[in-house]
């Protein structure tokens, strides 16, 4: 579609004069080029205008300007090249950081003297052979992992399934094997993009806790003994994690471990995050007293499947109720605030919402 | 949309068809038409001064080789014609064929890094001098090579003089020429990218011996492919541009070695005037010449300097610049991706002339307080009666002026009146004569203006003329100020409302914007620039809105003899003014007549104009002594 002319329709909707549509024109035709515009999930002949101007029709007149406010001013956008960029930081930030405390608490010397001598060198190519990178969802782009480490981190270390065989285990093992017949793995980096409630990677449901580390737990009881050192280390990386997760996990985490007790669970897993949002971002009646108004007025309980309902609230604000005003390129996460994404057809009284950035359901 | 108003550096236009479609033949016309017949622009150094946006590189770039035949390429098109005349003009073209092969050597570059060295000077200026020459070389053969024209095709016409120092550049053959060039480039290369420097014995011979094409080179010829044709015969010219990035002892040198009359090759250095000493700089836009440093070496004779700024013929300079900004700006519109194809391309009818005059409130209480002040004046009402007929009778623009600024006008005659007038009126004599008539002229017509935009924010800067007025003769300003017109002009399009921009919308958003350059300065010495034109536009300010209009001031007035001692004497207020004068913030006019004393005004560049309401009239301004301006600078900037 041709922008000037929808430039010149949402002008009209939000009611801007000449001074106000410039300065937004402006924005809008940056923002939709550096960024909006690469979100994979509008449909064909719209792209980020487009979908503004339909999305903010939804609302009367008199609510669209808190619409377009949250917009203009609180959306977090991840394009794709900022999360490759994340990826690529991965490795030299957290991973080789991490290998070379180890090193130098294995050897007894400080961590800037690793570099310095042959054998803490050795030492650290050793243990980052031993280390196994595996991917918890198709999100913790792996690929990308993979080509930004090429010639440092091997093919044989990278685990595309979160669920792994014990014909895979022993593949492993073999391949690290072939330069040491008796080496064992030392760590293991789970893999994700974006955690927010922590609720997909480890929660209580009744008695039991579940989650992506739980099943993971039962998984690895098999080849402890046989494929990992004694002291062996668990990590686990998020590119992209809220403030609110990076307390929860470690705090269920401890949880877990007294519950379990030593030998039944994880005696330590280390948390990490590219980046992590802060506290400030996710939208409430304080920061957004208008937006959230709409969020309870435009709001149709028809989004809410089993799988919402694990976040223990109506998903208004969005799953586990984090309010976030968050976009990734290749999808928008279901813990960002519902009026950004959801889709209903509306009736009995219910309104039918728009998605500004349509979000691709995985559980259906 | 894109806006090409916002994409001013020539530098960011990469394609040569793309830049010649942006280019104006004005400034090539107005600067160096008249050199270039006279010959100087050729036989001698030629110093291009400016500020930044003055259009220096753009002037440089058209004489490239590449940029002179893609004009000659297109030459049938209308929007090339002009552009290949003004050349031909100047002797860059002849007989439908370059005359010149021009290259341009960016000093920003690696040049300065020769200064870092630590060798003694005269080898450190020898290498510099040396790595020009093999650069030079390189890109008129590169240039040539991009035209389809190999080496072999190529010949060197030596100096008549100097056919035995052939062999030094790799003579005679031109294949030979442009292998030692090579050699020459990439052995000062390494020492230029060197991480430490080599020892000075163990410099290669290929830098340190001779090796001075520049001295021997008279002509380039290019042998034609077949014998239908002529050969062309090409003056060499090398453009040192940005040469102010340089170490000043290696501009002086440079400069000094450049001069030299014996060089046959054309030769231009380009430069801002942070390069200069302050009073150099100073001198240069009031004399319009510098002096050199180097005995035997007379500025004027031996250096042609260009100053692509307001000095001198300011009236003749002005109206070359609307000629200019206009042409520019038609060619900027065709390129602007939703105007260009809807035809509204040319500016001027872009932006509307019709004044618009203050609220029909506004008016009734500016009515009221001029009875009161007529009451207050003691003014008849026949006196009265009779301003009114004076102003009546005035014409702006051959039109009447509106009820608004008739007002202010008669407000302005009436506090001329009581100024002029005998201070005690007799029993006998109520209504006093004043000492000299009473008139309504253009000084109280724009005295008016001023006082209801002071007042009641009336739009007074407003229509093309005013636009390129306020642009300070300066190419890049006059886009910036143009690009948000122009964006308005297209959200108004975009909004299905006509294109033209009224009165009130340009000045606000003139104004505006002068507001936003201003807080973005970040040259040298700009905090202290911004409190002395603060410190000056708010005196102009005060003097502008008394009632009486006496004076439209933009300018601070001191007197010449002091401005010539100001380095001296002030030298910190002098390099203030330097970097004022360098980025357009100041413009000097100096030997300026007024009474018995002979001033040098420092008028305020347009945006400072623009930002405190001021006339955009020349010649107002306020007496004052260069003391004032350094106590001023002595207080912290704020």
């Amino acid at each position: 579609m041709n922008q000037d002319f929808i430039l010149g329709r949402l002008s009209e909707i939000m009611g801007w004069d000449t001074d106000r549509s410039r300065q937004e024109f402006d924005w809008l035709r940056l923002m939709s080029r550096m960024k909006y515009d690469g979100y994979q999930d509008f449909l064909a002949g719209m792209r980020f205008i487009e979908s503004l101007a339909d999305w903010i029709q939804q609302f009367s007149p008199a609510e669209r300007e808190a619409a377009y406010g949250l917009i203009r001013g609180s959306l977090v956008y991840i394009s794709t090249s900022e999360m490759n960029h994340l990826v690529e930081l991965f490795y030299p930030e957290t991973v080789q950081w991490r290998l070379q405390n180890a090193v130098a608490a294995r050897l007894g010397i400080p961590p800037y003297r690793v570099w310095a001598a042959e054998e803490p060198s050795k030492l650290y190519r050793k243990l980052l052979r031993q280390t196994l990178f595996v991917e918890l969802s198709d999100g913790a782009r792996i690929d990308v992992f993979r080509r930004a480490n090429a010639g440092t981190i091997s093919n044989e270390q990278v685990v595309t399934a979160p669920r792994i065989n014990r014909e895979k285990w022993d593949d492993l093992l073999d391949d690290l094997r072939a330069e040491d017949k008796s080496a064992r793995f030392s760590s293991i980096f789970l893999i994700d993009d974006f955690i927010a409630s922590g609720t997909t990677l480890l929660r209580k449901e009744g008695d039991k806790w579940k989650g992506k580390l739980a099943r993971f737990w039962k998984e690895v009881q098999e080849v402890l003994p046989t494929h990992f050192e004694s002291g062996w280390t668990l990590n686990v990386h998020h590119y992209i994690g809220t403030h609110r997760a990076q307390r929860v996990v470690q705090e269920r985490q401890k949880a877990a471990l007294t519950e379990h007790g030593e030998g039944s669970w994880f005696n330590s897993v280390e948390f990490s995050f590219g980046i992590v949002l802060p506290e400030g971002t996710p939208i409430d009646a304080g920061s957004h007293p208008d937006f959230v108004a709409l969020t309870n007025r435009y709001y149709d309980d028809t989004i809410e499947t089993k799988h919402m309902k694990l976040g223990g609230h109506d998903a208004r604000l969005g799953f586990g109720s984090c309010a976030l005003p968050l976009i990734l390129e290749h999808n928008t996460p279901n813990n960002s605030v519902a009026l950004l994404w959801a889709e209903t057809l509306g009736g009995e009284d219910k309104h039918a919402m728009r998605p500004l950035f349509r979000r691709r359901q995985r559980h259906v | 949309m894109e806006n090409p108003f916002l994409k001013r550096a020539s530098e960011y236009l990469r394609d040569d068809e793309a830049f010649l479609a942006v280019v104006s033949p004005e400034p090539v016309t107005f600067f160096l038409r008249g050199r270039g017949q006279a010959g100087t622009l050729y036989d001698r150094l030629l110093f291009m001064q400016g500020t930044p946006g003055s259009g220096k590189t753009t002037l440089a770039r058209l004489f490239e080789y590449p940029t002179l035949t893609a004009l000659l390429r297109n030459r049938s098109s209308s929007g090339y014609q002009s552009l290949a005349g003004a050349l031909v003009e100047c002797g860059g073209i002849v007989d439908d064929r370059p005359a010149v092969i021009g290259c341009r050597l960016t000093m920003e570059t690696d040049y300065r890094d020769f200064w870092e060295f630590p060798y003694n000077e005269t080898l450190k200026i020898g290498l510099l001098t040396t790595f020009v020459q093999a650069r030079a070389v390189l890109a008129w053969f590169r240039h040539l090579a991009s035209e389809g024209v190999s080496a072999s095709r190529i010949r060197i016409v030596p100096r008549s003089d100097a056919e035995t120092a052939v062999d030094a550049i790799g003579g005679p053959d031109a294949e030979g020429v442009l292998a030692r060039a090579r050699e020459v480039e990439a052995a000062a290369y390494e020492i230029v990218g060197a991480l430490i420097a080599p020892r000075e014995e163990d410099l290669s011979p290929a830098v340190t011996g001779a090796y001075r094409p520049f001295d021997v080179i008279d002509r380039i010829e290019v042998v034609p492919q077949n014998d239908a044709t002529s050969p062309l015969s090409l003056l060499p010219l090398v453009i040192l541009d940005d040469a102010n990035v340089l170490h000043p002892s290696q501009f002086r040198a440079l400069q000094h070695w450049l001069a030299r009359r014996e060089l046959r090759i054309a030769r231009w250095m380009i430069a801002r005037f942070d390069i200069l000493l302050p009073q150099e700089a100073l001198n240069a836009v009031t004399e319009d010449r510098a002096e050199a440093d180097f005995p035997g070496l007379t500025a004027g004779r031996d250096i042609e300097i260009v100053l692509l700024q307001s000095s001198g013929p300011r009236r003749e300079q002005r109206t070359a610049f609307r000629r200019m900004a206009k042409d520019m700006a038609g060619r900027y519109l065709q390129k602007h991706s939703l105007l260009g194809p809807r035809r509204l391309i040319v500016l001027s009818d872009l932006l509307s002339d019709q004044e618009e005059s203050i609220s029909p409130s506004a008016l009734r209480e500016y009515g009221e307080m001029v009875n009161a002040a007529q009451r207050r004046l003691r003014v008849t009402d026949s006196r009265r009666e009779e301003f009114e007929k004076e102003v009546d009778s005035f014409r702006s623009g051959g039109r009447a002026v509106p009820p608004d600024v008739r007002l202010a006008m008669l407000m302005v005659l009436l506090h001329r009146y009581d100024r002029r007038r005998k201070k005690v009126a007799t029993l006998f004599e109520t209504d006093p004569e004043p000492s000299r008539p009473i008139a309504a002229n253009s000084d109280v017509h724009e005295a008016a203006k001023l006082h209801l935009l002071h007042r009641y924010n009336r739009p007074f800067y407003f229509g093309i003329d005013d636009l390129c007025d306020s642009s300070s003769e300066n190419a890049e300003l006059f886009l910036q100020l143009s690009a948000v017109l122009v964006e308005t002009v297209a959200t108004q399009v975009i909004r299905s409302k006509g294109p033209q921009l009224s009165a009130g919308t340009q000045s606000r958003l003139l104004r505006q914007r002068a507001e936003w350059i201003i807080n973005k300065w970040s040259f040298p010495y700009f905090q202290e620039v911004r409190q002395l034109v603060t410190w000056i536009g708010k005196r102009c300010v005060e003097v502008t809105q008394e009632p009486n209009g006496w004076l439209t001031p933009n300018s601070y007035g001191i007197s010449q003899e002091e401005f010539e001692n100001l380095a001296k004497n002030y030298p910190d207020l002098a390099r203030v003014l330097q970097f004022a004068v360098a980025y357009n913030a100041i413009l000097l006019v100096p030997n300026y007549k007024q009474g018995s004393k002979i001033w040098c005004l420092l008028e305020l560049g347009g945006m400072v104009n623009l930002a405190h309401g001021l006339s955009l009239r020349r010649g107002g301004f306020l007496e004052g002594e260069a003391e004032a301006l350094a106590a001023l600078l002595e207080e912290r900037p704020s």
